[in-house]
């Protein structure tokens, strides 16, 4: 009963506190307490977490012309969830503007790649070894600078995610020819987060990679059936540039 | 002794952790907690003390902290060889699957807070040994009723857990203007019962339409906490593991930040100086 009687307590003055307005909800003031000092705590907090959800949600910002009104209205109607952080409060609202339904497919499309940037940070913290394995695995091969060859070996970007963009709004110009829907990876590069649009061989190959790496070129290139294994070595020196994979070669005695 | 004494660190500061007043650092763990990044967030600065600072253990709550969550700000301090994880006295939600406030209010002094936060600290002592983790004192803009004052709550926490104080001396500081008590008096009661302390100093405003003192990290440490730093080392003698002053607004320029550190450092080689003269035998 004492447990209980405290986890009430608590819940009714977290119910009271996590909304505008309602400082009077608050009992257990002493006397010394004043509502208005209530009031402040509760509109510090609105104010920080919608400095937070606007930071977070930055990108997504210039698909929507009233963007700070609906981050309000967010925010009335949502309260924070235990243990949630800026990103998931972010995520929670992107699913609520998409549950909106009146979504143009190019907002759609902001919301996608701003929901694979959550999954790509989602990823990199359940898998941060190997995210910063791969990613110093990189560092050397700038330094190295060496030349790819059949034997050498072929690390895939851990943090990676595929997107499905609707329209042309977020291509790079370069890709503006890309066929729609373009699906589009993501992936971690340093502490920055990339995209680049591949063509259907060339997502072929990566998840022949995906699959058995890390691999030599040459295995690689008997796993997806190229028979010219120098054509495999442009793609994986264009990718290494990328970022999206890194190489080993072996180390002479 | 002399504590490790540094900043809390920021992006603004970084650059002059090459000070020699400068030993120890403490890192917030939301500043340090980003999947993305490669290095470990201190990078190579060299000190002999670090502590993490986190804010959502929310030792005040009804559940214990997630797992999920001690386990990541373990790793944080892990990987910047921390000695020491720390969280404040309060409550930031009210269970494991309710509602976040987003910000730390007090817990209501009572038996059954108590219980439930000894419960919490227990848990989480256990869980970051060897890190030493320490229990900060918040500022607080109201209080609620209880059947016990709060340096009686805290006190008893800290004799029940064992657990390390962050004494945020600012914090004491506003609490007292804002609420009328003795700073020196809270700060004598509290002391004995930790086994190890940590300090907070930082400056803030006094806000004249709430008529408080609010402790906004915004400006230079007054001279009312840099009294109330000296007379804490005093009391609390060589239990002082490490002191970090926090700044996060109206950045002072290369100097400013310099010149507080080494007064920090200044008022505690004065009183260890003063503990030496009593302590030396005839």
């Amino acid at each position: 009963m004492h447990d209980d009687a405290y986890r009430k307590q608590l819940a009714d003055l977290v119910e009271a506190m996590s909304r505008p307005n309602r400082e009077s909800a608050v009992t257990l003031l002493t006397d010394d307490s004043a509502p208005a000092a209530v009031k402040m705590f509760v509109d510090g907090n609105l104010d920080k977490r919608l400095d937070k959800l606007a930071a977070q949600l930055e990108f997504v910002r210039d698909a929507f012309e009233d963007f700070d009104d609906l981050l309000k209205q967010y925010i009335r109607n949502t309260p924070l969830e235990a243990l949630d952080t800026s990103q998931t409060d972010g995520e929670r609202m992107l699913r609520w503007l998409t549950a909106s339904g009146s979504l143009t497919l190019v907002q759609q499309d902001y919301i996608t790649v701003q929901r694979t940037r959550h999954a790509i940070e989602r990823l990199a913290l359940e898998h941060r070894q190997r995210h910063v394995a791969f990613q110093l695995l990189r560092r050397e091969d700038e330094d190295a600078d060496d030349l790819l060859l059949p034997e050498t070996v072929v690390h895939l970007n851990p943090i990676r995610a595929w997107a499905r963009l609707q329209t042309q709004a977020l291509l790079d110009q370069e890709n503006e020819g890309c066929e729609l829907p373009c699906d589009t990876m993501f992936f971690a590069d340093g502490g920055d987060i990339i995209s680049v649009q591949l063509e259907l061989e060339g997502q072929v190959l990566l998840n022949d990679l995906a699959d058995n790496q890390p691999c030599s070129i040459g295995d690689w290139a008997e796993l997806s059936r190229v028979s010219e294994v120098d054509t495999l070595i442009e793609l994986a020196q264009d990718l290494v540039e990328l970022g999206l994979i890194a190489v080993e070669n072996a180390k002479a005695d | 002794m002399i504590p490790a004494i540094g900043y809390a660190l920021r992006e603004q500061n970084r650059p002059i952790f090459d000070d020699p007043a400068i030993d120890a650092v403490e890192v917030t763990f939301e500043r340090a907690d980003d999947p993305l990044r490669v290095e470990r967030y201190i990078g190579g600065l060299d000190v002999r003390y670090a502590s993490i600072h986190a804010l959502k253990l929310s030792p005040g709550s009804p559940d214990p902290p997630s797992e999920q969550y001690l386990a990541r700000l373990k790793d944080i301090a892990l990987e910047n060889d921390a000695r020491s994880i720390s969280d404040h006295l309060g409550f930031t939600r009210d269970g494991a699957h309710g509602t976040e406030l987003g910000h730390f209010a007090p817990v209501p002094p009572t038996r059954a807070a108590l219980d439930a936060t000894s419960r919490n600290v227990d848990a989480i002592v256990e869980y970051f040994a060897p890190l030493e983790f320490y229990i900060e004192t918040i500022a607080y803009l109201f209080r609620l009723r209880g059947e016990m004052s709060e340096a009686e709550f805290l006190r008893k926490l800290l004799t029940r857990t064992g657990c390390g104080l962050l004494l945020d001396v600012t914090n004491v500081y506003a609490n007292s203007r804002n609420f009328g008590f003795d700073a020196r008096q809270f700060i004598d009661e509290v002391l004995p019962a930790a086994a190890s302390v940590q300090m907070h100093l930082a400056g803030g405003f006094f806000d004249d339409q709430a008529a408080m003192y609010i402790d906004s990290h915004s400006h230079p440490v007054p001279a009312e906490v840099w009294d109330l730093y000296r007379h804490s080392l005093r009391r609390a003698r060589e239990k002082v593991s490490a002191v970090f002053i926090e700044r996060d607004q109206n950045f002072p320029d290369e100097a400013g930040w310099r010149d507080e550190i080494q007064t920090a450092r200044k008022i505690a080689e004065q009183v260890a100086s003063e503990e030496e003269t009593v302590l030396e035998p005839r």
